[in-house]
């Protein structure tokens, strides 16, 4: 209970960090500094709990999966709002039209549902029926790359980074699955 | 020497409000006299990878160097057209494009081209830096115009730095008064 306490704050820290940029130093570019600080967290905590479970059989951290995958929903969330309430100031029409036009923007979206989707059936109760569904949680690190990628003029280093983690865990994935790797 | 206060619209949709400090590019082109068939002029920013990191990462940069942006010639004569070597009273820092920026407020901010090294005039149209990476998201003029979207996002608002609300774009950036004559007969939805 303690060390899920001591994760949970940890977890929080990228938004404490976020309110602290924006409320104290005031960066100058809000809303696409929530978007970058949101989005990025969120990514990185999908491929967290991904490589949580690729590498249970050699360090068991099953038990703090959960919260894991929740607080990239919860970073996702954010991100959410801050498309609907800042972004397109919470008018319906264009929050509808944005996101059936722009592909980057229904890309999001789509992997946002698929989030929402793996949340709700996270609970005790329903993680053993829906568990292999979960499993959407690589095409939800697929598209949000691809949203990311298409929201940019270029591409900076550090996105390169996050780019780059995505093949990564990937063929991790796929070789373990054919069981060319045993861990 | 002068000072100029212009708004200055990027095309990712922020904006803020510069004031630059140099003086009028039809003074500049006046003292070169181009030849009276030149149509077009051509920038082309320094390339030095000592002083540019990005330009260091060779295959790896983000684009290709040296970076071009060119203007036509009544554009580049329009008296908006500024050559920056100053910003808010100082002189431009090396990563606002010291020594010399071109800054036409009425374009997207990628045309305001930094650390201008070389310039051209010529009779053909010049290939921009963005416009040869993605040419059905940048085009030549680059003017801003809240009705043409980029392909992958609106135009139509911006963020303004420092604020959490948007605001609408205006035609031209609002310097339409200033440059509509320029593009008059031309259709700004394939002449982006
Ligand atoms: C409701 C669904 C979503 C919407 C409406 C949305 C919207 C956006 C927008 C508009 C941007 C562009 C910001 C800009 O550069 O101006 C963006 C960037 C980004 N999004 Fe999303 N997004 C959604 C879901 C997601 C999800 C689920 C993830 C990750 C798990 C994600 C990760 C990112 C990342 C990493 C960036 C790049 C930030 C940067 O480098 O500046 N997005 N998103």
């Amino acid at each position: 209970m303690k060390k899920k306490l001591a994760l949970a704050s940890i977890l929080l820290l990228p938004f404490i960090f976020l309110l602290y940029m924006l409320f104290v130093v005031e960066v100058e570019d809000p809303i696409k500094y929530i978007y970058t600080i949101t989005g990025a967290t969120a990514l990185m905590l999908l491929y967290i709990t991904t490589i949580i479970s690729m590498l249970k059989k050699a360090i068991n951290l099953v038990k703090y999966r959960r919260m894991v995958g929740l607080f990239s929903f919860f970073y996702a969330l954010l991100h959410m709002i801050n498309f609907v309430v800042l972004d397109m100031e919470l008018d319906a029409a264009s929050v509808i039209s944005e996101t059936l036009k722009r592909p980057f923007i229904y890309l999001g979206t789509i992997s946002f549902l698929l989030l929402v989707f793996m949340s709700i059936t996270s609970t005790k109760k329903l993680f053993p029926k829906f568990y292999k569904y979960h499993k959407v949680i690589y095409i939800s690190i697929i598209l949000s790359s691809v949203h990311f990628v298409m929201a940019q003029k270029a591409l900076s280093v550090e996105q390169w980074v996050y780019l780059s983690i995505m093949p990564i865990v990937l063929v991790f994935k796929l070789l373990q699955r054919t069981k060319i790797i045993h861990i | 020497m002068q000072e100029r206060i212009y708004r200055f619209r990027c095309v990712e949709g922020w904006s803020m409000v510069v004031p630059w400090v140099g003086f009028e590019l039809p003074q500049l082109i006046k003292y070169l006299k181009p030849l009276s068939s030149a149509k077009y002029i051509r920038f082309e920013t320094l390339y030095d990878p000592d002083q540019f990191p990005d330009q260091k990462r060779g295959v790896l940069a983000a684009i290709e160097y040296p970076y071009v942006e060119a203007l036509r010639m009544d554009e580049a004569m329009n008296p908006l057209s500024f050559i920056a070597t100053g910003l808010y009273r100082h002189t431009l820092p090396p990563q606002n494009g010291a020594p010399l920026r071109l800054i036409t407020p009425w374009k997207y901010g990628f045309k305001s081209i930094k650390s201008i090294a070389k310039i051209t005039f010529t009779d053909t149209e010049p290939i921009n830096t963005w416009q040869k990476i993605a040419s059905n998201e940048y085009g030549f003029f680059a003017n801003v115009n809240p009705n043409v979207d980029h392909p992958r996002w609106s135009q139509a608002r911006e963020r303004v730095l420092g604020k959490f609300f948007k605001q609408d774009t205006l035609m031209f950036n609002g310097y339409e008064k200033e440059v509509a004559h320029l593009y008059k007969g031309i259709d700004l939805k394939k002449l982006f």
